[in-house]
């Protein structure tokens, strides 16, 4: 059949029969056998084209029936349902697919799209999978201009596997190195379930279901990053070179109060680190000027309650205490034995049963010096095993006093003057320059200008203000008497000067004096004897 | 198996009139393999004709006016302090410990 030229066709019914006969009938309506119908076009590019300034095709349900638009397809190489939009690449056209439901009860119903491999039923809204690479995708620079996507009270982007074939749920946004995946199991036969966040390649995050091989982790790669987890203000923080935020460097916070402001067994503020060797680290970073260092804040009150640390054994507690304004002290909770420092000039401090007469400890506060009452009330009347104060600059040491040859190297005799040096020794009396002590003994300057230097000790001059060094004179200036050097040198940091003397050399002289004494004394007796033996 | 000396300065005391430095405190380490020790010392020294400024110090500057204080022979009564304390170490004879 030749092609039919109708501009205008005006349907008839009833007894007047079809309008073409062999174009129509009453019965199967229009039939066009071979070739195109075209409607605003005399060439017709498809079976059916309609071609005008708006073109229109609509369905109208007037009875509530089934309306459909349906495209089944055969081919191998399948069906495409194409629609295109501002094919003449004008600007402001706008392109619309909707898939609207209307009616007075709009709320209750739904609106849905299926992807499926084999037919879906849309009477029953059965039938089909979803099939293997089957996708939705939304590409372009236009973005939604009134609604976002997946808006609406109930709006919901639903992934469920209802067939129980150990089949993955998967969402993937991105790809290859800058992606997120959300990945289930839904029925747990095999340990896929978690989420993956890539970032440069690396995995910053993944949430697994702790499965063999697919624990949860949280990475921050080589860029910045931090955890942060806060539920009613317990708050527990990962940070690494938040600087941006005021945090510093690589912090961990953990902020837990329960109502007794300490931590009680393993429900409230316990850090555990369990391991081969449980060990907890503070390194400090590649730059050698930067500390690592654990902090602890204790409270703002003071006394044996402020435990800012404690150390638990197997009975009682080493506890470290804030004991005053900027003292602290470590101490036996059992015993009260402790050891204390203080700021200031406070000193340092060994405390037995935390009792002022079992003390002993350097403090400045009086004076510089060592202090121990137990010292001094530990007595003892035997004459042997002195103590001495040995050395120089920083390295005084406490030594015992000996007599015995085991200690003595290289013996010989002294050879004194005696009587000819003893009586150009005047023994003096004086008050202490510091206690005011009323003292009798000898002057070590008069033993050093007599040439008596056996008996005289050396001592390093620590220079101070007196020689420009510092603000203060030197501890050695004691009531400011010009101090005698020992080879008659001018006065300078370092320089020997006469300092003490050694009473057992005046002893040793004394008894060669003695001696000399006797000697004279026995010669004096056997000429007496001659004498009156005549 | 040699020995490694390293100097540090604990602290420096500075008048407060003028800042001027006149003691160092300073530390010498001796490492001879696993094996160290060291002593803590101070040396005074005299006010400079032409003082730095504080800030601009550095420690291998002030470990320079240490040494220069002490002259070679004290310094080396240092070491020689040292080489000892490291030969204690290496000739212990004694193990003080329980078997169980």
């Amino acid at each position: 059949m030749s092609a039919i030229n109708v501009n205008s066709i005006t349907g008839r019914t009833g007894t007047h029969g079809p309008v073409l006969t062999g174009v129509t009938t009453a019965t199967n309506g229009l039939n066009i056998i071979g070739g195109n119908v075209g409607i605003g076009t005399s060439v017709p590019e498809g079976q059916l084209h309609l071609r005008s300034g708006g073109p229109n095709v609509r369905f109208q349900d007037i009875q509530g029936g089934t309306s459909r638009l349906r495209m089944n397809t055969i081919s191998p190489v399948g069906g495409r349902f194409i629609m295109e939009g501002d094919i003449l690449g004008e600007q402001g056209d706008d392109f619309l697919l909707g898939f609207r439901v209307g009616g007075v009860d709009s709320s209750s119903e739904k609106v849905s799209i299926g992807i499926h491999t084999t037919f879906f039923n849309s009477d029953t809204g059965t039938g089909g999978d979803f099939a293997t690479g089957a996708s939705v995708c939304i590409a372009g620079t236009e973005t939604f201009s009134s609604k976002d996507f997946g808006e609406g009270d109930q709006a919901t982007i639903q992934f469920v596997n209802t067939s129980n074939q150990g089949r993955t749920n998967f969402i993937g946004i991105g790809s290859g190195s800058d992606s997120l995946t959300i990945s289930a199991d839904h029925f747990g036969e095999a340990s896929v379930s978690a989420i993956d966040m890539k970032i440069d390649g690396v995995t910053i995050l993944h949430l697994g279901d702790g499965g063999s091989g697919n624990d949860s982790y949280f990475s921050g790669g080589s860029n910045t990053s931090w955890f942060n987890f806060n539920c009613s203000g317990q708050n527990v923080a990962f940070n690494a070179d938040d600087s941006g935020n005021g945090r510093g460097y690589t912090e961990f916070n953990y902020n837990c109060t329960d109502s007794n402001n300490q931590a009680t067994g393993t429900t409230w503020g316990t850090l555990s680190i369990q391991g081969t060797n449980g060990t907890l680290e503070l390194v400090r970073n590649t730059n050698t000027g930067n500390d690592a260092f654990l902090e602890i804040q204790g409270k703002t009150s003071y006394g044996s309650s402020n435990k800012i640390t404690r150390f638990l054994g197997d009975s009682d507690a080493l506890n470290i205490i804030n004991d005053s304004p900027g003292d602290y002290s470590i101490n036996n909770s059992a015993t009260n034995h402790s050891i204390s420092f203080a700021n200031g000039t406070g000193g340092v401090f060994i405390h037995y049963a935390d009792s002022a007469s079992t003390n002993f400890g350097i403090s400045a506060t009086d004076g510089v010096g060592v202090k121990s009452k137990l010292i001094y009330d530990t007595t003892s009347s035997s004459t042997t095993n002195y103590l001495r104060i040995s050395g120089s600059g920083t390295a005084y040491e406490l030594q015992r006093s000996t007599s015995s040859r085991r200690y003595k190297d290289n013996i010989t005799n002294y050879v004194g003057i005696g009587l000819t040096r003893i009586e150009n020794i005047t023994p003096k009396t004086w008050a202490d320059h510091k206690t005011g002590e009323q003292v009798v003994g000898l002057i070590a300057e008069e033993l050093h200008d007599i040439g008596f230097t056996e008996a005289v000790s050396y001592s390093e001059w620590d220079a101070g203000s007196e020689l420009g060094y510092g603000d203060e004179p030197s501890y050695m200036v004691g009531n400011g008497t010009t101090p005698v050097t020992k080879n008659g040198e001018d006065l300078d940091e370092g320089v020997e000067v006469v300092d003490g003397i050694s009473d057992r050399a005046v002893l040793c002289e004394m008894l060669i004096a003695i001696k000399q004494l006797k000697a004279d004394n026995d010669s004096l007796r056997q000429r007496i004897s001659t004498l009156e033996s005549n | 198996m040699t020995t490694n000396y390293t100097w540090h300065i604990l602290n420096l005391v500075r008048r407060t009139s003028d800042g001027m430095v006149w003691n160092i405190e300073y530390k010498i380490s001796a490492t001879k393999g696993e094996l160290s020790t060291s002593t803590e010392r101070y040396v005074k020294v005299p006010p400079a004709a032409s003082p730095l400024p504080f800030s601009s110090l550095t420690e291998a500057q002030v470990i320079t006016w240490v040494k220069e204080r002490l002259g070679s022979e004290k310094e080396q009564k240092i070491i020689d302090f040292l080489d000892t304390e490291i030969s204690k170490k290496e000739n212990k004879t004694r193990i003080t410990e329980l078997p169980w």
